[in-house]
Parts: structure tokens; sequence; C-alpha cells
């Protein structure tokens, strides 16, 4: 087991132990903020500029494997909130294989270009897959799991009973939009992406996804009144 | 730094929506923030509402008011704040789920490798780049003229 461990650090440059203690001081930080904010961030785009200009394999091995530790769980969030398992499972697959692919293609400087490079390719395979399956809408998770992941925040004793009120009441109003507003402010409010990053990975400017997520919250207080 | 108990500013759109994502740890700050914020519009010349309403660019600082965390103008913003609230336990709830970490570094070592094996055999397929030919025959100094 041993010599297995040693032939998979020399092979792929990736030490476990050294992983785990990077892991630990990459999310040293907030709980429930999108992991992009976190400090440990900083350390993603370094690696990633270390990744253009590295040519030997078993170097951009490591490289890679650092990098989706850093970035699986906020991809994977992307596209479950999207598209239903199992589908939502091969297409996070297929686009983890295109951010390897094309990291070394990748032309940004910074963590936040980085972030909304994968967002759109995520977006573009997820488009891919609606397409080829002739269903043009997305599949957001249902209220029920969503409500799950709600119960799963945190312990049950801290949440109020006011703030249970306020959240299930919520969740209802955003499961009660059209697919377009829903999407917008899924990606707003719950997958915490801002404006800039909307408007990047949608093609539109800042001020059009700042006036249509306006509007959909006016939508919404026709929906509670 | 602020102290924990200190009250926290937020700076609110025309639209009645905080401007930044967090708020700010004193009024100052907030103040200070808005030129910063207005400059956005600069190059488009206004500002455009959610109801169409168009605000020039020079009026802006004053559509912008500042108010103590938790204040809210709008109904807008209350709602705002409710589905900030829900994105951030459905976040928290997610970083609970299992996520299968093996899995995934095997797909992206797959495609890693792939990658490096068509590099390497696009650059093997490349011709050589032309070397200056040495062997081609100088031309002959023109003769002295008397």
């Amino acid at each position: 087991m041993r010599g297995r461990s040693v032939h998979f650090r020399r092979v792929t440059g990736f030490d476990r132990r050294v992983s785990r203690r990077f892991l630990q001081k990459s999310f040293a930080c907030p709980k429930g903020e999108p992991l992009r904010f976190r400090s440990g961030m900083t350390d993603l785009i370094k690696l990633v500029r270390t990744y253009r200009v590295t040519s030997g394999l078993p170097e951009r091995l490591g490289l890679a494997e650092r990098i989706v530790l850093l970035i699986q769980r906020d991809l994977r969030f992307f596209v479950f909130g999207a598209v239903r398992p199992p589908t939502a499972e091969d297409i996070f697959q297929e686009v983890l294989k295109a951010v390897a692919v094309n990291l070394g293609k990748f032309k940004g400087d910074t963590a936040k270009e980085f972030w909304g490079w994968c967002y759109r390719i995520a977006r573009n395979k997820i488009n891919d897959e609606l397409a080829r399956k002739a269903a043009d809408r997305l599949q957001p998770m249902p209220e029920e799991e969503l409500w799950q992941l709600v119960e799963n925040s945190v312990a049950p004793s801290t949440l109020s009973a006011a703030d249970r009120i306020d959240l299930a009441h919520s969740l209802k109003l955003l499961a009660r939009f059209k697919p377009d507003c829903g999407e917008f402010l899924w990606q707003h409010y719950v997958f915490g992406l801002d404006y800039a990053e909307i408007a990047a990975q949608k093609e539109m400017s800042y001020d059009g996804v700042r006036m249509k997520i306006g509007r959909c919250l006016g939508e919404a207080q026709t929906l509670v009144a | 730094m602020a102290k924990p108990d200190q009250k926290k500013f937020n700076v609110l759109s025309p639209d009645g929506f905080p401007i930044s994502r967090e708020p700010f740890a004193s009024q100052k700050e907030a103040e200070a923030a808005i030129p910063k914020w207005c400059e956005r519009y600069q190059e488009q010349g206004y500002y455009s509402t959610a109801d169409r309403e168009r605000i020039p660019v020079k009026e802006l600082p004053n559509h912008v008011p500042i108010v103590p965390e938790g204040e809210t103008v709008t109904q807008q913003a209350d709602l705002d704040g409710k589905f900030k609230k829900l994105g951030h336990h459905l976040r928290l709830g997610w970083e609970q789920q299992p996520i299968d970490t093996e899995k995934n570094l095997a797909t992206v070592r797959g495609a890693v490798r792939e990658q490096w094996q068509k590099e390497r055999e696009e650059k093997l397929a490349k011709p050589p780049a032309p070397t200056p030919d040495k062997t081609k025959e100088q031309e002959p100094p023109e003769p002295e003229r008397d």
C-alpha cells in the first residue's frame, strides 16, 4: 500500500498528505459563501498560471488535480442546480474533462476570470445536453430536495420557527417562477453569482442583468400579494 | 476594524437593492463607495431603473441612500434579503452532500493525459522549422571600381 502511495506521488506529483493540508488551508473560512470567495481561491489562479507554462505530464497531472479539488464542489452545484441526476452527473464529468483539456488555453489572469470561464464551459455543456434532448428548458432541483438542503444546512435546533417560515416561504416563491426568471434568481441568490458574472456567462450587459433581476423581484412581489 | 456590535450600513441603489454583497463597516466607508459605484454608469450616462426610468449619472449620487443594515426601504429589498438568506442555507446544505473526489480526479487525469498525448503527437508531426541554408553559395563580392 505504501509502495503504491509512493508510486502515485512519483507518477502524479500529487501528495495525499500535502493535498489534505492544502484543502484545510483552502477551505478554512466562513461556510455558506460560494467557494470562489474563499481565501484559498487566491491559490487557484497561481495553479492555473503554472499549469499554462508546464509541459511535463506528471507536473500537469499534479496541478490539474489540485485545481479540480478547488473547483469541483461549486461546479457540481452549478450543474446539479440546472439538470436532474443521473444526466447531471454525466454532464458534470464532461465539464471536468473539458476544463482539464482546455486548461492550457485559458487566457485570463484572475480567479474571477477563471471561474467565469469554467461556468461558460458548464453552461455550454448543459445547453448541448438540453438541445440533444430537444427539451428547451432547465430542470431545476425539486422543492423537496431544496428543502432537504436547507434542513441539512445547520443543526435543526439552531433554526428558529420564524427562520423556518421565512425560508420555506422564499423557497416556495423561487419554485413558482417561470424558468426564465427562475434561472436568473437561482444563479444570483442560490449560486451566488454577481451581476457581472451572470452577464459574462449569458453574454448580456451588466445593466441588462441588473434590470432583469429587478423585474423578476417585482414579479415576485405580485406573487406575494 | 469594525467592532462586532458596531452598526453596519448598506448603500441602496435607486431600485432599493444593496450595491455591495456585504454591508459596509461604517457610514464613511459606505459614502466612499458611492462615487465608485456611480462610475459604472459614467460611460452609459444614465442609470436605468427596473421601471425603465433613466436617472442621469450626475444625479445618481442623490438617489442612493445609506441605511443601517437591517433597515430596508422597499419590499423588493426585503425579498432580496430573504432570497440571500435562502441561498446561504442552500449552499451550506450543499456542502454537506458527499462528493466522489476520486471519480472526479480520475476523469481529470484521463483528460490531461489524453491532451498531453495529443499535443505531443502534434509536435512530432509538425515539420521542423526551416533552418537557414548554409550550403547556399554566397554571391561573390562586387568587383571594386577603379
